[in-house]
Order: C-alpha cells, then sequence, then structure tokens
C-alpha cells in the first residue's frame, strides 16, 4: 500500500518510484492509498470528517467523509472561506482532523496519528493496480 | 576511495591500522613497503579517513597478497571486497599477474572473502602456524579474466531527460533509452522543475520495460547499478535514485552513484580512449570549466566562468533574440547563415584563465534595445554569428594557450554546448594545426543520457563510493578533486 498523495509532492514521488519499482521486480501487488483518506480512517467519529493536509495561506488540501467514509465532499485544494460555503450547506458537525498541529481561525483541528490497521483493513479489499497505472495524485496543476 | 599509500599516510596508516591489526610492528615498517619499488600498500579511505588496507608485493609473474585489513566498525560493507576487487583489475588483469595468499584454515571469514572474490585454494601447508593450525595457499587465476566482462545499468534525470542504459566495459552502449521531455519546455522557454520532476515519475517504468524488453543484455545480467547523483534539479534526480535504490535492494547490485559532470566527461570514453594528461573543456548550462585530468577520476580546476555560464548565455541570448529554448542549437543554425556584422566585444578576453559571459549578453541586450530605439530591425541570424564567434573564439583561445601552458597534448570536451558544430570544427582545425590529440564526444552524447553516466561509473569503480539506501541528491555539489565522491 502506498500513498499517492496529495501532499507534499516530492513526497509522493519518491514513495510512488519506489512502489512501481517494486511492483516491477517483486511479486508485490500495488494498492494506493489517499493520505485524506487514511487520516479519517483514522479517526474515531459517528461525525462528518475533513482531514487537513498542508494549510498554508488559507488553504489546505481536504474532502469531507461520512463515517462510513464516503466522500461527501471530494478531494481538493481549496481556500478555507471556499471549504466553509460548501460545508455550512451541508448543515452536519464537522470534526476536523490533521497529523500535524494547526491553529486556524474559528475551527478546532484535532491532532491524531495513523491507525496502520484501520487504513489495511479498508484499503485491503480495494483492487491492486499494476505498477504502471499508479498515479500520483497531486490535485494541484503546475 | 583506493589510493596507493604515500609517506605522508605513514602516522595515519600505523594509527589507524593499530586498531585493527598488529601487522605492522611500527612506522619503519610502513616507510620500508612504500619506499619500496615492489611491495605496495593500497589504503581505502572514507571522509579522508583510512579504514582499511591491502599490502600486494608484485613479482615479476605473479601478485603475493601479504595482508589485507578492514577497521573494526567498517566491516560487512565490502571495503574488502572492494580493496580485492581493486587489486584483481589494477593490478592482476591489468598485468596479467595471478594473485598467491596465505591464510589461517581458522580464518573463516577472511576465506569465504577470498572465495566470494574467486580464489581458489591450491594447496594446504599442514601445521604451518605456531599454533599448528594449518595454511590454506589460495591462488586467483586471472586465466581469461582480461576478457571478463563489467556490465552496468545506469540511470539519469537530473533535468529534463529521463535516460537508461547497459553499458558493457565502458565503452560498449549495449542499449539504451533516453525520453526527452524538451517538447514539453520549450513553450515555458525553459525547463520547469516540478513538471520535469512529474514527467519523470510517469515515464520512469516505461524506459525500465524499454531496456528490459528490447536489450540484449538483462538487467539481471548487471553486476552493478550507477545513478547521477547530482547535481541537477532535486526532485528530478530524485526519480532515478530512488528507482536506482530500490532495484540495487531487490537485485541486491552495488550501487554507484555518479556526479553529473563526470558523466558528461566520461561521454568521450564511449567512442574512444582517453590519454593522460588531458584538458577537459566542459561547457554546459551550469559548467565553464578548463580542468586538468593526470588520470581517471582526477580533476584539476584550471579555470571557470566567473559568472554565467556558457551555455546559459546561450539560452539568455536566444531569448532575447526571440527564438526558441534550448537557445544553443538554434543560435548555431542561425549563425551559419548570417554575417559576423555586429560589433561585440570578445568576453573576458585577458590573460586569466577564466570566463565571464554575463557583459557579452548584456552587450546584445543593449544592442538590440538600441537598434530598435532607432527603429531598425536586428538581423537574427548576423547577430547569432556575432555572438556564437566571439564566444567560440575565447573559449578555443583559453583552452589552447593552458594546452601550452601546461605541455599538454590530449584535449576532450564535454558538456551539451560540446554539441556546437562551429566549435568543433574550428577544436578540429586548431588541434591539426598545433597537433593536438583532440576527443570530441558522439554528438548522441552530448545532451543528458545515462550511456555516460554508465561509461563514468565503469572508470570509477574502486574509486567512487559504494552508495547505499541513504544515498540522497546533491543538487549543488562540485567535481572537482573530489575523486568521485
Amino acid at each position: 500500500m502506498v500513498v499517492n498523495g496529495p501532499g507534499s509532492f516530492t513526497g509522493i514521488r519518491i514513495a510512488l518510484t519506489i512502489a512501481k519499482i517494486l511492483g516491477r521486480f517483486t511479486n508485490a501487488k500495488i494498492i494506493p492509498i489517499s493520505s485524506l483518506k487514511a487520516i479519517a480512517l483514522s479517526t474515531e467519529t459517528s461525525n462528518y470528517i475533513a482531514p487537513i493536509i498542508d494549510y498554508k495561506k488559507e488553504k489546505m488540501y481536504t474532502a469531507i467523509f461520512d463515517k462510513n467514509y464516503n466522500e461527501i465532499l471530494h478531494e481538493q485544494f481549496i481556500y478555507l472561506d471556499e471549504f466553509f460555503n460548501i460545508s455550512n450547506k451541508l448543515n452536519k458537525h464537522i470534526n476536523f482532523v490533521s497529523l500535524h498541529n494547526y491553529e486556524i481561525d474559528n475551527i478546532e483541528v484535532v491532532k491524531i496519528k495513523y491507525n496502520y490497521q484501520n487504513i489495511y483493513n479498508y484499503y485491503i479489499k480495494n483492487d491492486f493496480v499494476e505498477a504502471n497505472d499508479i498515479d500520483a495524485n497531486y490535485l494541484k496543476e503546475v | 576511495m583506493i589510493t596507493t599509500a604515500t609517506l605522508e599516510d605513514i602516522d595515519y596508516i600505523f594509527k589507524i591500522s593499530s586498531t585493527f591489526t598488529d601487522y605492522f610492528k611500527n612506522k619503519i615498517d610502513i616507510e620500508n613497503i612504500i619506499n619500496s619499488n615492489i611491495d605496495d600498500i593500497l589504503v581505502y579511505k572514507l571522509n579522508n579517513q583510512i579504514i582499511g588496507f591491502v599490502h600486494i608485493l608484485s613479482t615479476i609473474d605473479s601478485i603475493d597478497l601479504i595482508n589485507i585489513g578492514v577497521d573494526q566498525e567498517h566491516r560487512n560493507k565490502h571495503i574488502g571486497t572492494n580493496l580485492l576487487q581493486y587489486v584483481i583489475i589494477n593490478n592482476a588483469i591489468k598485468d596479467n599477474k595471478n594473485i598467491f595468499l596465505e591464510v589461517k584454515e581458522t580464518n573463516i571469514n577472511a576465506i569465504k572473502l577470498y572465495e566470494n572474490n574467486e580464489f581458489k585454494t591450491i594447496y594446504v601447508r599442514k601445521q604451518y602456524y605456531k599454533d599448528n593450525t594449518n595454511c590454506l595457499v589460495m591462488k586467483y587465476e586471472v586465466g581469461d579474466k582480461m576478457k571478463k566482462d563489467t556490465i552496468i545499468l545506469a540511470l539519469e534525470s537530473s533535468c529534463d531527460e529521463t535516460s537508461i542504459s547497459i553499458v558493457k566495459n565502458g565503452n560498449e552502449d549495449i542499449y539504451s533509452v533516453v525520453y526527452s521531455q524538451i517538447p514539453i519546455h520549450e513553450k515555458f522557454g525553459g525547463v520547469k522543475p516540478e513538471i520535469a520532476s512529474r514527467n519523470h515519475l510517469l515515464k520512469i517504468l516505461d524506459v525500465i520495460d524499454e531496456i528490459e524488453e528490447k536489450s540484449p543484455l538483462k538487467i539481471k545480467d548487471v553486476d552493478y547499478i550507477a545513478v547521477t547523483y547530482g547535481p541537477g534539479l532535486t526532485g528530478s534526480l530524485l526519480i532515478s535514485i530512488e528507482a536506482a535504490k530500490t532495484m540495487s535492494y531487490i537485485l541486491n547490485k552495488p550501487l554507484l552513484p555518479v556526479h553529473h559532470i563526470i558523466g558528461h566527461i566520461y561521454s568521450n570514453a564511449i567512442t574512444s580512449t582517453l590519454k593522460f594528461p588531458l584538458i577537459a573543456l566542459v561547457i554546459s548550462g551550469g559548467h565553464s570549466d578548463i580542468i586538468k585530468m593526470d588520470e581517471h577520476y582526477s580533476f584539476t580546476k584550471i579555470g571557470g566562468t566567473l559568472d554565467d555560464a556558457v551555455g546559459e548565455a546561450y539560452d539568455k541570448v536566444a531569448k532575447i533574440l526571440g527564438l526558441s529554448y534550448p537557445g544553443g542549437p538554434i543560435i548555431d543554425k542561425l549563425a551559419k547563415l548570417g554575417n559576423d556584422t555586429y560589433n561585440l566585444p570578445i568576453p573576458l578576453d585577458d590573460d586569466s584563465s577564466d570566463f565571464s559571459f554575463s557583459g557579452i549578453k548584456s552587450a546584445v541586450i543593449n544592442l538590440v534595445n538600441n537598434e530598435k530605439q532607432r527603429g531598425n530591425e536586428i538581423r537574427v541570424n548576423d547577430m547569432a554569428c556575432s555572438f556564437q564567434n566571439r564566444v567560440i573564439t575565447i573559449l578555443v583561445k583559453k583552452t589552447f594557450r593552458e594546452l601550452e601552458k601546461h605541455n599538454i597534448n590530449n584535449l576532450i570536451i564535454a558538456g551539451g554546448v560540446s554539441a556546437n558544430s562551429t566549435l568543433r570544427n574550428t577544436l578540429i582545425l586548431k588541434s591539426k594545426e598545433k597537433n593536438i590529440n583532440l576527443i570530441l564526444p558522439d554528438l548522441k552524447y552530448c545532451t543528458d543520457n545515462a550511456t555516460m553516466i554508465g561509461a563514468a561509473a565503469y572508470y570509477g569503480i574502486g574509486k567512487i563510493q559504494e552508495a547505499d539506501l541513504t544515498l540522497e541528491s546533491k543538487s549543488s555539489e562540485s567535481y572537482i578533486n573530489t575523486g568521485g565522491k
């Protein structure tokens, strides 16, 4: 299992290069993982979950997942205020979670650690992907 | 890296070796060996510290391996193997001599090391040692080893080319793939690092699959994996580095990190044999160096650029003239259609061995602006011709002055700008006139490619420090007098 994004571009590429080569030269099967969903999978709540990655200058990678980890708002790179415009319409309580400490106005961000067991149990049901078919999920054009 | 010990090393060898062997009784022992014509001590240095040595004695028809030792802390890191292989390649195979050694039958680790390096026990001397243990006499048979091939898989992705190559004996390009991103970056007028990195990731498996499918020698056949570790764009370098590390780990092949510019220098060794001492004119988008090489992997800088590199100047002038990226090939092409009519200065035409290309770039800008203000049209071909002539004039003039000054008659050129046809023709004529032995890299090896990295790695065996999985990119490391890495 390998995280293919979103997050640090260089970090994603290092992990994917290693995974591609392992996939090609060993019998290893590959399952790509979303960094955002991995955070959601590590969060215990019955509310909606909004994982936050790389919050900078009012922008962040995020998504909204329900308690069954279905995507309510698809993964994207978005301004915080635009995110609120969307999330307020959902009329649901949202738990903000991250792997890092973030001080963001008006919201409480809970710092969590990856729960590898939960992530594994969820993703092991997914289909394997061929080594040439794993793509980086940058979510940002250049 | 491995070097022959000199008198300056005596204190150090004694101090260090006494921590892991009592083989040298005193410093005079070491001094005698170093001064002797038939004995040699080779030392393995890591960060300038001696961590291993081998003592050999060359007779007229064989080599006796008297002793070999590796620092306690650095065992199981192939240091012993590296020292043995160095002796095998540089002494045994080169001079066609077999190697003999004696070892205690109880020294299992040493015997294993020798056996792994193709030494065979030829007889046993019973109760040879004071403690009544047997002595094994082992032999390394050169035989047809002179024909033993060294196959290297090389990867290169330091800028905008994703390249992989299988190279035999440093000079045979068995198969290579170069995927160039130039069409992608052309529209930006330069390489966009993030776009380059993304494309390397997209292409890395494709180039690996192509070489595995089409090369007559397969990846499993290689003896080493070599990779460019720098300089270059960090994000781009990392794709090849991570791929090479992972392959080295899975396939259990030693990993040789290669400096990109040393790769360019050794592109000359793919098609010709380097003769030393030589002067290398290293000209690319990042370098404009005059280098003296007394032997393989010895790089002494004689001159360099004080500001812009020559390739950089070509790119900038091309931009001013509204031409495409990269600037070198297009200026070279248009220059042939134009005449040398513009009054540009010869850049840094002085007694020094350095270059400066920022001034001539500014001169072109000023000329272009002045002409525009006067309402005159710029004759692009004439400007390309005038600019190129000045640049080549100074490159050739200073290079040949250094050849003469150092009494050297071997010249090579390296780097992207070495593809410039006018420069090549000028150098050919001038070399003929001055009786200089000139080597020009094949045009297909002038731009970035993995074959040159494989060639550089081959000549770097025993000189380059093998890398492990902690290898990182170095975006701006110098290659001067580093002896590789």
